[in-house]
C-alpha cells in the first residue's frame, strides 16, 4: 500500500457528472428502469450512453409500470392522437390540452426492441402493458430463449393467430401473466402453453370475457405452483380437472371466480398441498348473497366429486 | 448489510483500525464500523492495516461523512443482531420497526447536501466498495433524474454531450423519439 498523498490538489467545486464511475451509473439505470433510460437518462453522453448499454441492466424489462403510461390512458402529455390508432385502444377524442411528449404504442415496441437487442440475449424478464403485439411478441422470441417472466396487461394486438405458436419459443418460462388480453383466449391456449412450457410455475389469469370451458385448459399446467384466475368462466367441473392436474400447486387465488361455489375443504381435500387459498368474496355467509351461500352449500361436494 | 461474523464478533467490535484520509487526517474507528467497507474487509483480512489505512482518494471531509455513515450503519446491524435473543417476536418486531425507521431518518438527513458532495460520497462509496451507502446515493441522483430529458439532465449535472456523430447517428436510429 502506498503512503498517503499530501499534496491533494483542490478538487474543483464542479464535478464531472459524466464521470461517475461505471458501477454507480448501472446502479442509477437499473433503479429508474427501461423507458427512463431510454428516453433521458441514456443519452446525456457518451460515458452514460456505455453505461445504457451494459446487458446486465436489460435482464429485466418492465415497461408497464411508469408514470407515462398512466398519462397515456388519460390522454395527458400525449402529441400525436392518431398514435394510437394502431391498436384500437385508444380513440382521439379529449386529446385538447397535450404537452409535447412523444410517446405512443409505436414508439413503446421501438424502445421494447432495443431493450431485447441491448438484454445480449439474456432478457430473463419482460412486462408490457397495451403496446405488445404479436410481432413485436415474436422479435422477443426469436431474441430471448432465457426469458423466465413474462406479463402481458391489456395487450389486445397479442392475439390467437400469433400467440399459441410464440408461446413455445420460451420454453424457459416459470412466470406467465395475462391480464385482460382479449384477443387470446379459448381452452387451446391455455393447453398449448402447458405442453410448451414444461417449467411453468407461477400463472395468473385475468378476464372480463365469458367462454364455457376455456380455463380448464390450465389443466395441462401440470408443474403449477400458484395459479390466480379472475373470471373467464371458471366452473366447479373445471376446477376438479385442473386441481387433479396439478398436484404441486400451493397458491390459489380464485376471488374473482364467481362461476364456481366450493367450499375450502373441498379444495384442499382434493388437492392437499395447498398453502393459501382465496375463494370468491360472495361465499360469505353474513353479506346479502344468502341465497348464493345456500346454493353454494348445496352443490359443493357433489360438483366437485363427480368429475372423475 | 455487512456485519461481522459469529464467535470473534467481541474481539472484532474492540478492535480499532485507523483511517487516513487524501489530505492526512488520521480516524479511529472500530473494525466493526470499517469493515462496512468491503475493500476495507479485504485489507484486514490480508493483514495490512497496520500503521493505518492510507485511502488516497477520498479527503477528509467526505471521509467524515462516510465515517458517520458507517457508524450508524455499524450499530443498527449490531443492534439488530443482539436484539433476536433477548426480545419476544412481537418486541422484537417493534425494535426492528423503530431501527428502521430512525435508520430512514437518518438516511435522508444524510442526503441532504450539493450536488459536489454527493458526487464524492458516490466515489468514495464506490471506491471503498460500501454497497449500502453506494445504493442510498445513487437512489438520489436516480430520484432526481426521472422525467428528465437528457437535455435537462446536462443542465443539471453540468453535463457536456459529448456523444460522437457515430453514436447520434445510432441514436437517431434505434430511439428516433428522442430526436423527433
Amino acid at each position: 500500500m502506498e503512503a498517503p498523498t499530501v499534496d491533494v490538489p483542490p478538487l474543483p467545486s464542479d464535478r464531472d457528472w459524466s464521470e461517475l464511475p461505471l458501477d454507480a451509473l448501472a446502479m442509477v439505470f437499473g433503479k429508474i428502469g427501461a423507458i427512463e433510460i431510454l428516453m433521458g437518462a441514456g443519452l446525456v453522453c457518451h460515458s452514460w450512453l456505455q453505461a445504457a448499454k451494459l446487458p446486465d441492466l436489460w435482464r429485466s424489462v418492465d415497461m408497464a409500470h411508469h408514470k407515462l403510461l398512466d398519462d397515456m390512458n388519460y390522454g395527458v402529455g400525449i402529441i400525436d392522437d392518431l398514435s394510437f390508432s394502431d391498436d384500437g385502444i385508444i380513440d382521439g377524442v379529449g386529446f385538447s390540452s397535450v404537452k409535447p411528449i412523444k410517446i405512443n404504442n409505436e414508439v413503446l415496441r421501438a424502445m421494447a426492441k432495443v431493450a431485447v437487442d441491448r438484454s445480449g440475449g439474456q432478457l430473463g424478464m419482460f412486462v408490457g402493458k397495451e403496446f405488445v403485439t404479436d410481432e413485436l411478441l415474436k422479435y422477443i422470441a426469436e431474441r430471448s430463449p432465457a426469458l423466465k417472466e413474462l406479463g402481458l396487461i391489456s395487450c389486445f394486438g397479442v392475439s390467437n393467430k400469433g400467440f399459441p405458436k410464440l408461446i413455445s419459443n420460451f420454453p424457459q418460462i416459470e412466470n406467465l401473466q395475462l391480464e385482460f388480453c382479449h384477443n387470446i383466449s379459448g381452452r387451446e391456449v391455455y393447453e398449448a402453453i402447458g405442453k410448451s412450457c414444461l417449467q411453468l410455475k407461477r400463472f395468473s389469469l385475468m378476464r372480463t370475457g365469458y367462454i364455457i370451458g376455456e380455463v380448464v385448459g390450465i389443466a395441462a399446467m401440470h408443474e403449477l405452483r400458484s395459479l390466480t384466475v379472475h373470471g373467464g368462466g371458471l366452473t366447479n367441473k373445471d376446477l376438479a380437472s385442473v386441481l387433479d392436474s396439478c398436484p404441486h400447486l400451493e397458491h390459489l387465488d380464485l376471488s374473482g371466480c364467481f362461476g364456481i361455489a366450493v367450499s375450502e375443504d373441498a379444495v384442499r381435500t382434493r388437492c392437499p398441498g395447498i398453502k393459501s387459498l382465496t375463494l370468491p368474496h360472495m361465499y360469505y355467509e353474513d353479506d346479502d348473497y344468502y341465497g348464493a351461500v345456500q346454493y353454494q352449500r348445496e352443490c359443493t361436494y357433489d360438483l366437485l366429486g363427480d368429475s372423475d | 448489510m455487512a456485519s461481522a461474523g459469529s464467535g470473534d464478533e467481541k474481539a472484532a467490535a474492540a478492535a480499532m483500525i485507523t483511517l487516513i484520509s487524501s489530505d492526512n487526517e488520521k480516524f479511529e474507528v472500530t473494525e466493526a464500523t470499517a469493515t462496512l467497507s468491503q475493500t476495507i474487509r479485504h485489507m484486514i483480512e490480508d493483514g495490512c492495516t497496520d500503521g493505518g489505512v492510507p485511502l488516497p482518494n477520498v479527503t477528509s471531509k467526505i471521509l467524515a461523512r462516510v465515517i458517520e455513515y458507517c457508524k450508524k450503519h455499524a450499530t443498527a446491524a449490531a443492534g439488530e443482531e443482539g436484539s433476536s435473543s433477548s426480545f419476544s417476536d412481537a418486541a422484537f418486531l417493534e425494535v426492528d420497526r423503530a431501527f428502521l425507521e430512525e435508520l430512514e431518518e437518518f438516511d435522508d438527513a444524510f442526503l441532504e447536501v450539493d450536488r459536489a458532495t454527493l458526487f464524492d460520497l458516490i466515489l468514495a462509496a464506490n471506491y471503498l466498495d460500501i454497497k449500502g451507502l453506494l445504493n442510498l446515493t445513487c437512489q438520489k441522483v436516480a430520484d432526481s433524474v426521472k422525467g428528465k430529458t437528457p437535455e435537462q439532465i446536462r443542465e443539471m449535472y453540468n453535463i457536456v454531450n459529448d456523444l460522437t456523430p457515430e453514436e447520434e447517428a445510432e441514436i437517431r436510429r434505434e430511439t428516433q423519439w428522442a430526436f423527433e
